[in-house]
């Protein structure tokens, strides 16, 4: 290696730019690996809802809609609702706001839903507000790390029962929750459960949030949730629509009927093509350098050839002349990945995706060099010392 | 010491086959000067190069101190080029990105494990012999073809080569440093190395123990 070290430091100018080339690629690599692993990481953060057989139902009012069609339509929606929940293949219905996921992002929930500043001890942070009735839970499959969901009613002390996700513990500093009182203006919360996590896309964690019984809404619920049977999509959308023209007659009220699997495939295919489209210019750039760096080492080792030879006649055998041209590939591209590192301890807090990010990368750019100086090594071990060392 | 026996070497084209060598026998005894001549094209290198086991002849067979060399797999031709022979080319064939001292130590990179301190040892004692011991740190392009060709000669001798090889050494040389390079080699040739060296010069073949004519791949 040192003899190798020698040779790259005495010939610095021929290796500059594949330096510089290899340097910028190991970043853009390191950068792409990382993102990816995150959105990754993010995806597999506990609190997915699932939403299989489950549409979210209600309607939308237009600018036309006059005070009189929108009580009516409120009143009639709950009659429609109450007729779906007779028919056979409707499993279970529930009510309440802001609990449906993949409705919006979670940039958008900060903008656009209630949240509010909860104080516990000495802490002070944000939390969304959801309200969800009894049967939140079974219609998303809400996974309860600790206690239980709670009934849409007070409890015998007057506070109100809540369930809490677990970011929510954690943010308030709780190893144990059920039980604890939130103040929240004159009255409590009383904590009944702690769901994992309670995620609005699938590739965000879940936000730190509060579900509160839907009865202490102030108003009615509008975001519904209907679980039906497998295979039953059409004829449940055929009921609602029949029903809602029914009841619901008024030319500025639109219904909404939206299935969640496929606004969850829809959200995942967002992401997943946000990290294809980053990957495509990381995967030509990587190209390119390749055959940069392959072409590189090739017209090098052709420019070389004398001196393999002549090693050949020192008493080097074929896989020390590979030896040579795979070791400095790899002197080089190790050296270039040393301000890559650099960079990665300024911009990275180092938990263990950056770390495994790293790893990658680290391992992908040797492969890198191994491979694009695997056939302009083979080539030098073919070396005939007896024609190459002619004098001309 | 080199034992060549009925060594025939045929280049084959498509086209064309050439005989190089024709049933060549040829001796070099310990400590022997040899001199090879002939016109351009006779076979003089490829018989160099042949005893220098850079290239396998067609047919025949060489010993060298009593060993057979044909057959011997890549490792071993490795390590015995590198422990018994020593080369000189007409084109000194330095590497342009090492210094003098890094060229000369070359040839014990390949060789048996050797201590670091022993193989600085081993360098400054030839290069002081080929009188280039304030040169260490220069690069070939930084000397004269005379000097070449003693960092070549250095490099040659750092391993204890029982044998040297020479393809015209001098021939890149006018006539002067033409001169102490053969001074250098029959110095050497008197502390007990065998040389076998190709040349066109008469006047240096003359110098040597005895004069091989090759002619048209045969000994005249």
């Amino acid at each position: 290696m040192k003899h190798i070290l020698k040779i790259i430091w005495n010939q610095k100018r021929n290796y500059y730019w594949i330096f510089m080339e290899q340097v910028l690629v190991t970043i853009i690599l390191m950068l792409s690996a990382v993102s990816v692993l995150e959105s990754y990481k993010k995806y597999k953060t506990p609190g997915m809802l699932n939403v299989e057989n489950t549409f979210v139902v209600g309607y939308l009012s237009g600018n036309s809609a006059t005070q009189e069609e929108m009580g009516n339509s409120l009143k009639s929606m709950n009659i429609l609702l109450e007729n779906m929940k007779k028919l056979p293949y409707v499993k279970t219905i529930t009510r309440g706001f802001n609990l449906a996921p993949y409705q919006r992002d979670n940039e958008l929930y900060a903008s656009q839903v209630p949240s509010d500043s909860i104080r516990i001890d000495d802490k002070r942070f944000m939390a969304i507000y959801k309200f969800s009735d009894e049967f939140g839970a079974s219609v998303l499959n809400v996974e309860m790390e600790e206690g239980t969901w709670f009934e849409n009613r007070a409890l015998p002390d007057g506070s109100l029962p809540v369930v809490i996700t677990r970011q929510f513990a954690s943010k308030a500093g709780w190893t144990t929750s059920v039980g604890k009182k939130i103040p929240f203006g004159s009255r409590f919360f009383t904590v009944t459960g702690v769901a994992a996590g309670l995620k609005q896309v699938p590739f965000e964690p879940s936000p730190i949030a509060i579900v509160i019984p839907s009865f202490a809404m102030g108003g009615m619920p509008f975001e519904n949730m209907v679980k039906i049977e497998t295979g039953m999509e059409r004829e449940f959308i055929e009921a609602f629509s029949k029903e809602f023209q029914r009841l619901i007659p008024y030319e500025s009220m639109e219904p909404f009927l939206n299935y969640m699997p496929s606004l969850k495939s829809m959200w995942t295919s967002q992401s997943v093509l946000s990290v294809i489209l980053q990957g495509i210019p990381t995967l030509f750039l990587f190209i390119f350098a390749f055959i940069g760096t392959f072409g590189l080492y090739w017209m090098m080792s052709q420019k070389r050839m004398k001196e393999y030879a002549l090693r050949i006649a020192l008493g080097s055998t074929k896989s020390k002349l590979i030896g040579i041209v795979i070791g400095e590939s790899l002197l080089i591209t190790c050296m270039a990945i040393l301000p890559a590192l650099a960079l990665s301890l300024f911009i990275y807090e180092y938990n263990a995706v950056h770390v495994i990010a790293v790893s990658i990368t680290i391992f992908v750019m040797l492969l890198f060099a191994i491979v694009s100086a695997w056939y302009p090594a083979w080539k030098v071990s073919r070396v005939n010392p007896a024609e190459a060392l002619q004098y001309e | 010491m080199i034992k060549i026996e009925n060594i025939t070497k045929i280049f084959r084209t498509k086209e064309v086959e050439t005989t190089a060598l024709d049933r060549i026998n040829l001796q070099v005894a310990q400590g022997e000067f040899v001199s090879i001549m002939g016109p351009s094209g006779c076979g003089k290198s490829t018989l160099l190069n042949i005893m220098g086991l850079l290239d396998q002849p067609t047919e025949g067979a060489l010993l060298i101190n009593d060993t057979a060399v044909s057959g011997m797999k890549d490792k071993q031709l490795a390590h015995f080029r590198n422990q018994t022979l020593g080369f000189i080319f007409q084109s000194f064939h330095l590497i342009p990105a090492l210094n003098v001292f890094d060229n000369v130590e070359l040839p014990m990179l390949y060789g048996k494990n050797i201590s670091t301190k022993e193989q600085r040892q081993r360098v400054l004692e030839v290069l002081e012999k080929v009188e280039l011991s304030h040169r260490l740190k220069h690069f070939p392009t930084q000397l004269s073809g005379g000097q070449c060709q003693r960092v070549a000669i250095a490099r040659a001798l750092v391993s204890k080569p029982e044998v040297i090889l020479a393809d015209e050494p001098t021939g890149n040389l006018d006539s002067k440093m033409g001169i102490e390079i053969l001074e250098l080699l029959l110095t050497l040739n008197k502390e007990g190395t065998t040389i076998v060296m190709v040349t066109h010069d008469e006047r240096i073949a003359q110098q040597t123990h005895r004069i091989v004519r090759l002619l048209d791949g045969k000994i005249q």
